[in-house]
């Protein structure tokens, strides 16, 4: 199993779209950064028209406000949009190729032929994606926090606020720094968890289908369709809302309130993403296993 | 232990009301490189894809080595190197890799045996490039390296020479010979270029319509009915006197309609020149005389239900 986990990394590295990643996530910091700089300027503005007799959050905020708009803080918020957005984009890039590709190319036959284990070579692909994601997902964060740093600096003490998921976020508080890059990186490696979750939807489109565009696509239009179901109709979604695949970001929202983590929402989002995993996993497994080539 | 690698058994495929397989058997010997042809549609690919485990056969019985494919994939296929249909690579990866990600091997031995192989097959040279830098025929070379990898002992190959310029052909060729007589490997080859399987096999089986119309070491099916054609002057009385002359031994005579002149003769037994002794004898000239033109290719046309093409006569 190691030797085909090893082997499935070697094939995905070797693929260009690893560059796209790169770039892709170069434009994002570059956006952020001037996002984050204007954003100091009002969080600066707002603060100074505040008065005196206010809690110890309210009066750091007056004091010193640009201590609290700090470079973790901002990775914290970049990571908002990277593990949103553009995270789901990559992993199912990587999930929904898995399969589909090597059908589209005709290797997957060139393997099969052999003889070797259909089952082992799923559960070796799928591996290897979460692998891959959980690589990119603590490469991207420890870079997110680096950029943050350099330009933005680092305080003693963080807020909790703007962390939650859209539309439900957590009161503000204080923190150590040191206990806020600890639930970061907790956060971070829920995250890479959760994406696999996600992207499980596209690694099973992959087997029944022999192009990386159509599952990749497919795995897509499942997630921002959840979203939208999550987010925006909400209070009419409430029955199907814990099924669906946006509900496991969940908890990685959670792990970022640092202290009001929410230990019920969190086992309940990971009880979903295990519902999505043994589907999307199993599913391959039977259908490899059955198809013929 | 049997003699014999692969072992078909009445092994019948159907897809919706297509019957592409119909109770297909026959066997290969240890050490030969036997061929497999057939038209289109005849079921070549739907049986190297159930002899290698791709597809499941709706009755009959596949065995590689004595074990059934079937039931112990794995098993019955460990010492067997298949390339169906083109040869697919990882396009981003070195050959190298490539060779190790499909064969799935490791170890001292097996990357002496790698580089071994591939200085054999001519890609030493190549392993550290990228194989979307290979042409067809280098892509040809590195898929027998991989079907000859970990260990195979029994190699199936479809359509080795497809594509390939007359160069890449010959070299194709003669690689897929030496396999035999260098390294005692028994090959299973699939081709519809009939000069191709005449020259590189020792045994073949035509498939037509899902079934086995012929099968067996190649001089020997090729002997079956030996055809003599012959352009004598007049035509009418030569064909009368070779009636009369050998009687029950020739099994037809026709005169062609395409190659006015020329006597088509299948005879029992090869004897060609008999029939020029007996025409020169009784005053005939003969001005061509030729034994079994394109001899696969008739004995294709004929079991697969065309007619002999008058090309081929009139060339010979």
């Amino acid at each position: 199993m190691i030797l085909s986990i090893y082997h499935e990394i070697a094939k995905m590295a070797s693929q260009k779209k690893h560059y796209i990643m790169l770039l892709g996530f170069a434009f994002l910091m570059v956006m952020m950064v001037f996002v984050y700089w204007k954003f100091q300027e009002k969080f600066s503005e707002a603060a100074d028209g505040m008065v005196q007799g206010m809690p110890y959050l309210m009066k750091m905020m007056v004091s010193d406000p640009m201590k609290l708009c700090d470079g973790l803080l901002f990775a914290r918020f970049s990571c908002q949009i990277l593990f949103w957005v553009v995270m789901p984009i990559f992993a199912f890039m990587f999930a929904g190729e898995s399969i589909a590709c090597e059908q589209q190319d005709g290797t997957l036959r060139a393997y099969l032929s052999r003889g070797f284990s259909r089952t082992q070579f799923v559960i070796a692909k799928f591996i290897a994606v979460f692998l891959v994601i959980l690589f990119y997902s603590m490469l991207f964060a420890a870079l997110t926090m680096l950029i943050g740093i350099v330009f933005f600096g680092i305080s003693k003490v963080q807020i909790t606020m703007f962390m939650g998921v859209p539309g439900e976020f957590p009161s503000a508080g204080l923190v150590s720094a040191k206990k806020a890059v600890a639930s970061y990186y907790l956060a971070t490696l829920y995250s890479a968890f959760a994406l696999s979750a996600i992207s499980s939807v596209s690694f099973l489109i992959s087997v029944f289908v022999k192009r990386m565009t159509v599952a990749a696509t497919g795995g897509l239009v499942f997630f921002f369709v959840s979203f939208i179901m999550q987010v925006a109709f909400s209070q009419f979604t409430e029955e199907i809302r814990p099924f669906l695949i946006t509900r496991v970001m969940d908890g990685y929202s959670q792990m970022f309130t640092i202290d009001a983590v929410n230990w019920d929402s969190i086992i309940k989002s990971i009880a979903v993403m295990c519902i999505y995993w043994s589907v999307c996993v199993a599913t391959p497994v039977v259908v490899l296993n059955m198809k013929e080539y | 232990m049997s003699d014999y690698v692969l072992t078909v058994e009445n092994v019948v495929k159907t897809f919706g009301k297509f019957r592409a397989l119909d109770g297909a058997s026959f066997s290969i010997p240890k050490g030969t490189i036997f061929g497999i042809i057939g038209p289109n549609g005849a079921g070549k690919s739907t049986l190297l894809r159930i002899v290698t485990s791709l597809a499941h056969p709706d009755s009959g019985r596949v065995t590689v080595n004595g074990i059934n494919v079937e039931a112990y994939p794995r098993k019955a296929l460990r010492g067997t190197g298949a390339i169906v249909d083109s040869p697919a690579f990882y396009p981003d990866l070195t050959a190298r890799l490539n060779l190790d990600i499909l064969s799935r091997g490791t170890g001292k031995r097996y990357k002496a045996r790698r580089e071994e192989l591939a200085e054999y097959t001519g890609i030493a040279g190549w392993l550290n490039h990228r194989v979307r830098e290979f042409s067809l025929g280098m892509k040809q070379r590195l898929a027998i390296t991989l079907a000859l990898l970990p260990d195979s002992h029994f190699v199936i190959l479809d359509e080795p020479t497809n594509g390939l310029d007359p160069n890449g052909i010959v070299d194709i060729r003669t690689l897929i010979r030496n396999l035999g007589a260098d390294l005692g490997k028994t090959v299973l080859v699939t081709s519809h270029m009939l000069g191709e399987i005449e020259k590189i096999c020792s045994n073949i089986a035509i498939l037509n319509h899902g079934r086995i119309a012929a099968q067996g070491p190649m001089e020997e099916i090729l002997r079956r009915s030996p055809v003599t054609l012959i352009r004598a002057t007049e035509p009418d009385r030569a064909e009368a006197l070779l009636k009369e002359t050998f009687g029950p031994r020739i099994l037809s005579i026709r005169q062609m309609e395409d190659a006015p002149g020329v006597l088509r003769v299948e005879t029992e037994s090869e004897c060609a020149a008999e029939l020029n002794e007996t025409l020169v004898k009784n005053g005939f000239s003969v001005s061509m005389l030729e034994n079994e033109p394109d001899r696969l290719e008739r004995l294709f046309l004929e079991l697969t239900g065309k007619e002999t093409g008058v090309r081929n006569e009139v060339r010979s």
